[in-house]
Parts: C-alpha cells; sequence; structure tokens
C-alpha cells in the first residue's frame, strides 16, 4: 500500500514562509491555533518549521494570535 | 588537551542569507516610502550586506493594534506598509542591522531571519488546488448504436414473442 503524502512534500514545498498566510492558513483552525500533526498529515521536522514560520507570522501581525 | 582555534569571529565570518521583514508607521506618507526604503537598504549595505530581493512596501491591515513609542510618545497603529528584503551577510553584520533597526522610529515591527536565496513563496496555483478544486474528470460517453425505426420495431417484436 503506497504512503500517503503529506501537502508539502506533495506540492515540493521545502521551506515555509512566514509571509505565506495562505499557505499557514491551511494549517489553522478558525479560531486561529496551528493544528496538530495528526490533522496537518505532517512529519515532525515540518511540524516544527510550520509552528515557527506561523509564530513569526502572528509577530509580525500576518496572523491573528486569537481570531474571533 | 588541545587548544583548537575555534573562536566566536571564526565562526561568525561565514556569510548567510537573511532576510529583514518591516512594517512601516502608517503615518509616513505613500509618497516618502521609497526613501525610508532606501534608508534601510543603506543599513544593510553599510553592515556589508548584498541584495538578492525585495518587496516594495504595502499597505496592510494589521491583525491586532501594534504599540510603538516613538519620542516619549505610545502610539497604537491599526495598519503599516509591510515590506521585506533579502541579502547575504555575515553575522555580525546582521547583529549591527539589528541594532539599526530597532533606533528607528518609523519602523512599527521589524523580523530578521535567516533563510535561503531561492523564492520561498509558493505559487497561488498550487494553493488553489488544495481548497476542493481537483481538476473534474470528465464523463466518457459511450457512443451508443444508432439504430433505425425498423431495427427497433424489429428488437421489439422479437422480446414480446420471446
Amino acid at each position: 500500500m503506497k504512503k500517503q503524502q503529506d501537502y508539502l512534500s506533495a506540492n515540493n514545498i521545502k521551506y515555509i514562509d512566514y509571509k505565506d498566510v495562505e499557505l499557514l492558513r491551511m494549517f489553522l483552525t478558525p479560531h486561529g491555533q496551528i493544528v496538530g500533526h495528526k490533522r496537518s498529515g505532517l512529519g515532525q521536522k515540518q511540524q516544527r518549521a510550520l509552528a515557527t514560520a506561523v509564530k513569526r507570522s502572528r509577530f509580525m501581525g500576518l496572523l491573528p494570535y486569537i481570531a474571533a | 588537551m588541545e587548544n583548537k582555534d575555534i573562536t566566536v569571529d571564526s565562526v561568525e565570518k561565514g556569510r548567510g542569507v537573511y532576510e529583514v521583514g518591516f512594517h512601516i508607521v502608517p503615518i509616513v506618507a505613500e509618497a516618502d516610502l521609497g526613501i525610508r526604503v532606501t534608508a534601510i537598504r543603506d543599513v544593510i549595505e553599510a553592515a556589508g550586506g548584498s541584495m538578492i530581493s525585495d518587496e516594495y512596501p504595502k499597505h496592510m491591515e494589521l491583525s491586532y493594534p501594534m504599540t510603538k513609542i516613538a519620542a516619549n510618545k505610545r502610539a497604537l497603529h491599526h495598519s503599516a506598509y509591510f515590506g521585506w528584503m533579502k541579502f547575504e551577510v555575515e553575522a555580525s553584520g546582521a547583529r549591527d542591522i539589528n541594532t539599526k533597526l530597532k533606533a528607528d522610529d518609523l519602523i512599527l515591527r521589524y523580523i530578521i531571519v535567516k533563510t535561503v536565496r531561492e523564492n520561498t513563496m509558493v505559487p497561488k496555483k498550487v494553493l488553489q488546488q488544495k481548497r476542493g478544486d481537483e481538476p473534474k474528470v470528465e464523463e466518457k460517453v459511450e457512443d451508443k448504436p444508432v439504430l433505425t425505426e425498423a431495427e427497433i420495431d424489429k428488437t421489439i417484436e422479437d422480446l414480446v414473442i420471446s
């Protein structure tokens, strides 16, 4: 059985940019929380990179800390 | 024990690719943005940085209000001009840039990150595919044999008889 690929590998995304809000929003809940690895389907390294990118984006006001 | 010649300076000598993202306060007139961008570029070049790519600041609404203390006054901002610059510089140069940007009263907020030389923004086309806009598979319409009236009558008769 073929292993299912995660979204980043499937689209050959090697670096998660904090400015790429559209990409980051895919991995956020409607409240702005980062989804867990089970829902994101990412590996450990990618999940950590995602968390860093989201936190940078929040610091720069591109993403909310808490969405209403 | 062997004394290795690894010092802080020798480690820092390697040039790295950095990116600075910044928000310029909205009180700056749009016509004067060019001056602010040139000022930031000068800071980078003065620290020995060589530019790789950049994006001119664009006005945007912030996700949450930010405060900036300038000239002993606290000001709350709901929007800003966001731009970024990617450059190559030594680690010590990056530290100088950080110090100088911190002192700039017209920069609401900034971030310096280590990045890669290649373009890191994902093209929009890739993102659109994710949202269930999968290419529709066209259903194949099989060519049914066209029967003439006589043939149809005949087949009906056969069915009725049997």
